[in-house]
């Protein structure tokens, strides 16, 4: 495993924003699942409500939001960057970071750049806001999260039953700091998290899930239980680490189940890897900030290893302090 | 795991059903045999048993019998 570590970047602040729509499952999605199953589902998932953006409100929207928190009092010629992750922009084009720069009144020399990761995107794209801000030597603004409850299809329990929409942001700057970052790609396993049918290329035109998200459930739980695991260990060891040092695994909030199974498969206590997202839902690559946010008040956070995994097949780790970030709650719109 | 131990986990833990299950029933006729009972079974062997069962070799199953074949 190849490490990349980035010193002299600090960050300083982390705010969240969800959507004020929230629904128990049987309330969102009537037609799939009666009050008996929609429990039967949540015991196993962990996700008993859901949090839905309506038509009008995206992932930009959310992610302004909290980057308005974030910013404040910021000196906007400061920000050098501003970075946006998701896989649900705004537009096809131009990319959703020039809409962002525009709509936070940051300044026309600001590199934007948008990331379309999901579930492993918030450590892809703190790397790229980290580099940013350490060669730029400004701030940097950096916005992730989805919308994906306009990509899953009204029939598919698979992804209408764990799928939530969340924004957030989380504002960088040149400082005492040390990050340090691993990624993998498994390319050949795109299947099995993928949209088909609604960028440029066309493929299996009667395939059932065209144009929306088809999940294979099966493929992500072994690829949680058997490379996830194996990818946080070797982070551990090429750091000096031990399992034990960790004080917080923040990891993406896949569903209650495998974030259970990958505390079980690292050996350590289950509160170590704590599942919040149960009103929430699987909010890609929101879930980092998120599980942070709501933890850190009763967390110890000076050695947290952040570990986001899903579609791409990808994973990104993260080894970092946070205990001296500002996180400013999770608001919402 | 015996096959006593394996329907009894399958039906209360797994499948949560109320439908009675033998080693013949065929998993499309359960309606709770969906993508969650499917990663269920994926953790509570791991757990049960320490091994990793290939998904694809799940999906090729066609009876309880089939799914058992594959854990014990």
């Amino acid at each position: 495993m190849k490490i990349h570590v980035i010193e002299g970047v600090r960050i300083k602040r982390i705010a969240c924003t969800v959507p004020q729509q929230q629904y128990a499952l049987a309330e969102y999605a009537p037609n799939l699942f009666d009050e008996k199953s929609a429990k039967r589902m949540a015991r196993g998932t962990g996700f008993a409500q859901l949090r839905i953006a309506p038509e009008q409100v995206t992932t930009a929207d959310l992610c302004a939001q909290s980057a308005e928190h974030v910013l404040a009092g910021v000196d906007k010629e400061q920000v050098g960057a501003m970075v946006f992750v998701s896989q649900t922009p705004d537009y096809v084009l131009p990319a959703t970071s020039h809409v962002l720069q525009n709509r936070l009144g940051l300044s026309n020399d600001t590199l934007c750049l948008d990331i379309n990761e999901g579930c492993a995107g918030w450590v892809s794209g703190l790397y790229a806001a980290a580099n940013c801000c350490k060669n730029m030597k400004t701030d940097v603004c950096f916005g992730g999260g989805d919308t994906i409850s306009k990509l899953t299809h009204p029939e598919d329990r698979a992804t209408r039953s764990i799928f939530g929409d969340a924004g957030t942001a989380t504002l960088l700057e040149p400082g005492p700091g040390r990050l340090v970052f691993a990624f993998q790609s498994f390319g050949e396993s795109k299947d099995a998290i993928i949209v088909r049918n609604r960028a440029a290329r066309r493929e299996h035109p009667q395939a059932e899930h065209d144009g929306t998200l088809y999940l294979d459930g099966g493929a992500i739980m072994e690829f949680a239980l058997d490379k996830v695991p194996v990818a946080i260990n070797e982070m551990l060891q090429a750091c000096g680490q031990t399992v034990e040092n960790v004080s917080l695994f923040a990891c993406h909030q896949a569903n209650q189940l495998i974030l259970r199974s990958l505390a079980d498969e690292l050996g350590v206590a289950r509160e170590k890897v704590p599942f919040t997202a149960g009103k929430i839902g699987n909010e890609s690559s929101a879930s980092i900030p998120l599980v942070l946010s709501a933890v850190q008040e009763q967390t110890e956070l000076t050695q947290v290893c952040c570990c986001g995994f899903g579609v791409g097949l990808a994973i990104g780790i993260a080894m970092a302090d946070f205990s001296a970030v500002e996180f400013l709650g999770v608001d919402t719109l | 795991m015996n096959e006593q131990e394996f329907l009894t986990k399958l039906k209360e833990d797994i499948l949560d059903t109320e439908q009675t299950i033998s080693m013949d029933t065929v998993l499309q006729d359960i309606e709770e045999w969906d993508s969650l009972s499917f990663v269920s079974l994926i953790a509570m062997v791991k757990v049960a048993t320490g091994k990793k069962l290939d998904h694809k070799a799940i999906q090729a199953a066609e009876t309880v019998q089939d799914l058992y074949n594959l854990v014990k």
